[in-house]
């Protein structure tokens, strides 16, 4: 579906991508790393709106994209909007009226479809915007910061939306919330200063952190050795615990790990405790 | 090209005061103001108001439908979706072109009647036209290389309204195109007008490979 080779970008002396090489099908795909990593840049580049510097991407002609910044002219109305992108994409015209209808109710976006795009709260310009996305089938999806900006609900209902696109596309999203992939992603890939430092199943980012994620009370962090990273304070029978993640052992039972102890131990650069 | 004029349609129609402005000055102003004044001062005052106004209202606001075009394009930050859709670095000329062309015809009703009550007025619809499609060039040139739609429409009207203020005492600088104080002087078009047009064109291509190299 979509295969980049030795790609770099530059912006003057700041080299942002680094020989990034990747190959990925089917399926959701989750691009993770921390502000500034790269993530941006590199979607716009699959997206073809970047030129890369040098390197390679090669992938379907259509192309769905919601970029992070997705805040289409105002005096539109929803239908227009899509219609537009209807035209964009060649859909034909007596196929489009029934597409753009189809994708806003899956985005609940029907019963304002004649709607100005200024009279729509941020939530539902990312709505539209992944409806948008998602116009003519396209077989590559890619979604950048989809939860960006939303509130708790707008997020949920945002997510929902996502978990119901067609599997059959490769839909890439990325994010620097690890919660937005958890559940999705079978394959995670993790950028940081613009290379590629991880590229595995979700599983096997969580087993990189089997034996590094510690539940200890708070009252003993005084004895923990370091170097560790408190990752969340929890409370529990009166109890407050600290959840960390450290390369030593730690006088404690090691807990289960997520896909973000994974995340933040590739990021901190952490040997995983099986090597 | 179905598509594309379709994508123009909704443009133009979306941005309702920007498409009725000009059609408006065209077919209601522009007849209303000749007719009464050809009933206060005569035949000649009215030519020459004539051409005023097709020289500086109308030519000027031929920019509004190439605003209301570029807008999508630039301005919105949904613009990067949209050249991902459209995928191949295409860019915006022959959109502007065809609008441009658009606007002209529209004048073409008016300059055709304005010809049988003035006769010989066709120099100044391709005087018009000439200024209209450079003007139109300098906006797309502008806001390509800017990335701004409003910037660019700030530095083209400047030009124009100077152009219209400091033509009349400087009648014969060539670099302001817009003399709607006066008809054309014998020889002009060849020595000023169809110069202008050659630079229109080569806006047009500097344009277009501004947009169709992509973002760096």
């Amino acid at each position: 579906m979509i295969e980049v080779q030795n790609l770099s970008k530059y912006f003057g002396k700041k080299q942002a991508l680094v020989d990034i090489n990747l190959r990925l099908g089917k399926g959701f795909h989750g691009l993770l790393g921390p502000n500034g990593s790269g993530k941006t840049t590199l979607m716009r580049c699959l997206a073809g709106v970047l030129r890369p510097s040098c390197g390679t991407t090669k992938q379907s002609d259509m192309i769905g994209y919601l970029p992070q910044r997705f805040n289409f002219y105002r005096e539109l109305t929803l239908y227009e909007t899509m219609e537009y992108f209807a035209s964009l994409k060649k859909i034909p015209r007596h196929q489009q009226r029934d597409a753009i209808m189809r994708l806003l109710h899956l985005v609940h976006l029907d019963e304002r479809a004649k709607s100005k795009l200024r009279t729509l709260s941020g939530g539902m310009i990312r709505r539209m915007g992944i409806a948008q996305a998602l116009l003519g089938n396209p077989p590559l999806v890619l979604v950048d910061e989809p939860t960006a900006g939303l509130d708790p609900e707008e997020r949920l209902s945002f997510k929902n939306i996502i978990s119901d696109l067609n599997p059959d596309s490769c839909i890439i999203i990325s994010t620097h919330i690890v919660e937005d992939v958890e559940a999705l992603c079978k394959r995670i890939i993790i950028l940081d200063e613009g290379k590629v430092v991880a590229d595995k199943g979700s599983d096997a980012l969580k087993e990189y952190a089997r034996g590094s994620v510690y539940r200890v009370l708070a009252d003993h962090q005084a004895d923990l050795l370091p170097p560790y990273e408190i990752l969340r304070r929890e409370r529990s029978e009166e109890q407050e615990y600290l959840r960390i993640l450290s390369p030593n052992d730690q006088n404690a039972k090691p807990v289960h790990p997520t896909i973000e102890d994974g995340y933040i131990m590739v990021i901190r650069g952490y040997p995983p405790k099986s090597l | 090209m179905s598509f594309r004029l379709q994508r123009l349609r909704i443009a133009l129609l979306s941005s309702r005061l920007l498409f009725l402005a000009p059609l408006i000055v065209v077919y209601f102003l522009l007849p209303t103001s000749c007719i009464s004044m050809y009933q206060k001062e005569g035949l000649r005052e009215s030519r020459a108001l004539f051409v005023y106004l097709s020289h500086s209202l109308v030519t000027m606001l031929s920019l509004l439908w190439t605003l209301s075009h570029l807008q999508i394009w630039i301005d919105s930050e949904g613009e990067e979706a949209l050249r991902a859709s459209r995928r191949k670095m295409t860019s915006n000329g022959l959109d502007v072109i065809i609008l441009l062309c658009v606007y002209l015809v529209m004048t073409l009703p008016v300059f055709t009647v304005a010809n049988y009550f003035y006769s010989n007025i066709w120099p100044e619809w391709f005087r018009f036209g000439i200024v209209t499609s450079t003007l139109v060039a300098m906006l797309y040139v502008l806001a390509v290389s800017l990335d701004s739609v409003t910037m660019a429409a700030l530095v083209t009207y400047a030009y124009s309204f100077l152009s219209v203020i400091y033509g009349a005492e400087n009648a014969s600088a060539s670099v302001l195109l817009l003399k709607p104080h006066r008809e054309l002087y014998p020889g002009e078009m060849t020595k000023l007008y169809f110069p202008a047009w050659g630079a229109a064109a080569v806006l047009f291509l500097i344009g277009h490979m501004i947009e169709t190299r992509g973002k760096n």
